[in-house]
């Protein structure tokens, strides 16, 4: 899908317009950001906004999310487990000491 | 006011909605109050009539500060629609070099089992396979110059969304000081509205929200309480009032300078 995210009181204006006016290619709507459906149309009318609002527009294209895909077992299940620990307290560095759990460094070092 | 958008790399299509304009300019009490009919809401109109008095508002100090924290935002525009050309051109490119190998190198293999002379197409072959070895680099290089723009777009970004916040900031203030201002000024335009032509102090009610008199009469009570230095301009109904009443304009208005539309002298 497109995000649209603006960063100006008329940019913000302009979007909120758009996804009045064109309800049907607007997936999600946030308070100053925007997801699109992913149509050529949808594209258009986010690069009509740019145009219109230069850098006050940032467009990014997204993927859907597949953690199958995406990470390892031991990411999905080091989320599950810490989802689940007993003590709420305890930060997710600690917790992983010791364990077989992802050291949270590790994981920030390594691109998806 | 605010300086923020005043880089002139800003000065382009967008600057007209959002440059000057992105936080509305306070304006000086004469420039709301200075022509009648006004177009200002009668809260904006109180509120200068009580900034002419020399009133301020609590949130004056934190209004200053934030104009002066905007005035120190410098943001560059972004631009990456280059890089990404760059990238897609590349990435263009070796598609058509890629096709064109294959192509070559079947036209040899083709040439080899029948035994034909295969020298030119294998010599068309090795400089296609080195244009899309160069193109390839130069991918390589297309991609990380996009990776270091978006990075600096994303700092960018979060300058465009501090001074957003700011703005947003500012108008809020800007607004809850004109709200402060009208109920100070809201005891003598009551009483204003007892003086001037149309005025009905009944219909003031509690505050600025609650009026439901006449506007033009709210604009001349709110004349009549400010302290403006510059000639205040009747037109249309205001001039028609004024022009109807039996008190000249100056005593009704307690303002020197009154031009009244219609009348050289103003009475």
């Amino acid at each position: 899908m497109l995000l649209v995210v603006t960063y100006s009181a008329a940019a913000r204006t302009g979007l909120r317009n758009l996804c009045r006016r064109h309800e049907s290619v607007v997936a999600r709507r946030f308070g100053r950001a925007a997801l699109f459906d992913e149509t050529v149309y949808a594209a258009f009318l986010a690069l009509r906004l740019r145009e219109s609002y230069d850098g006050d527009v940032q467009i990014e294209r997204t993927e859907p999310f597949n953690e199958f895909v995406a990470v390892d077992d031991a990411v999905r299940e080091a989320a599950a487990a810490y989802a689940d620990r007993s003590a709420k307290s305890t930060p997710y560095a600690a917790f992983a000491a010791g364990t077989d759990h992802p050291d949270p460094d590790a994981m920030r070092g390594r691109e998806l | 006011m605010t300086g923020a958008e005043s880089t002139p790399a800003e000065s382009g299509r967008a600057d007209g909605e959002d440059g000057a304009s992105a936080v509305e300019e306070p304006r000086e009490p004469g420039a709301v109050l200075g022509e009648l009919p006004s177009e200002a809401g009668l809260r904006r109109q109180l509120a200068a009539a009580a900034r002419s008095r020399g009133r301020t508002a609590s949130v004056d100090a934190e209004i200053d500060e934030i104009e002066a924290e905007l005035a120190a935002i410098e943001i560059d525009p972004v631009d990456l629609a280059a890089a990404r050309r760059r990238v897609a051109e590349t990435t263009g490119e070796i598609e058509r070099l890629k096709e064109r190998v294959a192509t070559l190198r079947g036209d040899a293999q083709a040439r080899r089992a029948v035994d034909a002379e295969a020298g030119e197409t294998l010599d068309d072959l090795e400089s296609a396979a080195a244009e899309l070895s160069a193109a390839q680099t130069e991918a390589i290089a297309a991609e990380q110059a996009l990776e270091r723009e978006r990075a600096e777009a994303a700092r960018n970004r979060d300058e465009r969304r501090r001074r957003l916040r700011l703005r947003d900031r500012l108008r809020n203030r800007r607004r809850a000081a004109r709200r402060e201002l009208a109920e100070v000024a809201y005891p003598a335009f009551r009483r204003a509205l007892a003086v001037v032509p149309g005025g009905d102090p009944s219909a003031a009610g509690t505050g600025p929200d609650a009026y439901g008199g006449d506007p033009v009469a709210a604009s001349l009570a709110a004349v009549r309480i400010a302290a403006l230095d510059g000639t205040v301009e009747l037109r249309r109904d205001a001039a028609r009032r004024i022009e109807a009443s039996e008190r000249g304009a100056r005593s009704l208005l307690r303002t020197a300078e009154v031009r009244v539309e219609g009348s050289p002298d103003g009475r």
